[in-house]
C-alpha cells in the first residue's frame, strides 16, 4: 500500500490481486449476490486508490480496506431496504417441501443429492444471515471469515469493543434462533423430528 | 441453575471467541462444567456458528483485477474531462472578453493609423515650411485672390498706368 501511495505503477494491480478474494467473499456474504459483491468490491479498491495519499500505516492495511468495505456495504444494504431488489433466483421448496431434518440426512450413495442438500442448506444459512440487521451481519462476517477479533471489528465499524461484544452476542443468538431446526442437541431430537414423532 | 441472561450469553460468546480475560474465562469454564443447560446453550451457539461454513464460497472471476484497472482508467479519464470542461467554462467568458478588447483595440489602432497618418519625414516638413515661408506670411492676402492669373496681372506695371 505504501508503494501504491507513492504511485508505483504496478503496485495497485498487485494489491487488488492480493486482497480481492477475501474482499469478494466478505461482500458476497453481506449482500448475497455475486454481481453486486463484485461491483462493491471494485468500488472499494477504487476508493483505496483515490484515498492512497491519505494512507498512514498506523494499523494493518486490511483494517483500512474493510473499513471502506463496511461503509460501502452498509450504504448498499440500507439503500436496498429503501428500494427492495427482488432476487431472480428465489429458492422456495413450497409449503409441502421436505422437512429440514429429513434433508439433513446425508445420502452417501447419492453424490448429486448430497451436493443439492448442501446447496439448499447454504441457501437456508444465507437467509438466516440476511435476517440479521446490517451491523450484526457485518460483525458476524468479519469475525467468522476474516478472523477479526473484537478490537479489530470495533476499529472497522467505528464502535467500542464493548459494543462489538454486545452486537455479536445478539447476532449469534439470532442466528441460533433462525437455524434451530438444523441444530441437533445431544440425546435430543431436533424440533422437526419431535413434531414428526408426535 | 437459572437460564443464562443477556450478560451471561455475552460472556459465553466472548468466551467461545477467546475474548474473555483469564478470571472471567475460569468462571465460565466452571459454570459449563456444572450447568447442563448452560452447556447446551454453548453447544447450540457453536453449531449455529459452524453452519456458516455452509455458506457458498464465491469464486473470484479471473479477470477481476483487469476489470478493476479498466474501471479506474475510465474514472480517471472522466475526471480529467470534467476538469477540462470546468476550466473551459470558467475561462471561456474571460477569453472571449479579452479577445473582444484586443480586437477593438486593434481596430481602433488601425483606424487611427489610417485617419491620422504621421508626417512622412520631419526634416522634409521643416524644409518645405522654410521654402514656402513667403507664401505662408502673406496667405491672409492671397486667400482673397481667387486665382493665380489675376495675381500675376496685378503684378504688371501697365495695368493701372504709371503714376507720373
Amino acid at each position: 500500500m505504501l508503494r501504491v501511495r507513492d504511485d508505483d505503477p504496478t503496485a495497485f494491480a498487485e494489491l487488488v490481486e492480493l486482497y480481492h478474494h477475501r474482499l469478494l467473499m466478505v461482500m458476497h456474504h453481506l449482500v448475497g449476490n455475486q454481481e453486486e459483491a463484485e461491483d462493491l468490491s471494485q468500488e472499494v479498491f477504487l476508493r483505496v486508490y483515490r484515498g492512497r495519499k491519505k494512507y498512514h500505516p498506523r494499523a494493518k492495511f486490511s483494517t483500512w480496506l474493510f473499513t471502506i468495505a463496511n461503509n460501502l456495504a452498509l450504504n448498499a444494504l440500507r439503500s436496498r431496504q429503501r428500494k427492495p431488489i427482488v432476487p431472480l433466483d428465489v429458492r422456495d421448496s413450497g409449503p409441502l417441501g421436505p422437512r429440514p431434518a429429513e434433508r439433513m440426512v446425508l445420502d452417501r450413495e447419492n453424490q448429486p443429492g448430497q451436493r443439492m442438500q448442501q446447496q439448499e442448506l447454504a441457501g437456508i444459512v444465507q437467509k438466516a444471515l440476511e435476517q440479521l440487521n446490517e451491523r450484526q451481519r457485518m460483525a458476524v462476517v468479519l469475525n467468522k471469515f476474516e478472523d477479526m477479533n473484537y478490537a479489530e471489528i470495533a476499529e472497522v465499524m467505528g464502535l467500542t469493543t464493548k459494543a462489538v461484544k454486545s452486537l455479536l452476542s445478539r447476532a449469534r443468538e439470532n442466528l441460533r434462533a433462525a437455524l434451530k431446526d438444523y441444530i441437533f442437541m445431544d440425546n435430543e431430537p431436533s424440533a422437526a423430528e419431535a413434531t414428526d414423532e408426535e | 441453575m437459572a437460564d443464562p441472561n443477556e450478560q451471561d450469553r455475552e460472556d459465553l460468546i466472548a468466551f467461545l471467541d477467546g475474548e474473555l480475560d483469564d478470571a472471567k474465562s475460569r468462571e465460565i469454564e466452571a459454570r459449563l462444567t456444572l450447568d447442563t443447560s448452560f452447556r447446551a446453550e454453548a453447544d447450540a451457539l457453536k453449531q449455529a456458528w459452524g453452519l456458516l461454513d455452509y455458506l457458498p464460497q464465491p469464486e473470484a472471476p479471473a479477470d477481476f483485477t483487469n476489470r478493476t484497472l479498466e474501471r479506474l482508467s475510465l474514472q480517471q479519464m472522466r475526471s480529467s474531462l470534467r476538469v477540462e470542461h470546468r476550466v473551459r467554462r470558467r475561462w471561456l467568458p474571460r477569453l472571449v472578453w479579452t479577445a473582444a478588447v484586443l480586437l477593438a483595440g486593434g481596430l481602433g489602432f488601425g483606424a487611427a493609423t489610417l485617419l491620422w497618418a504621421p508626417r512622412s519625414d520631419p526634416a522634409e516638413f521643416h524644409s518645405n515650411m522654410v521654402r514656402y515661408l513667403g507664401v505662408i506670411e502673406k496667405f491672409h492676402l492671397y486667400e482673397h485672390a481667387e486665382d493665380l492669373e489675376f495675381l500675376q496681372r496685378l503684378d504688371q506695371p501697365d495695368l493701372f498706368g504709371s503714376e507720373n
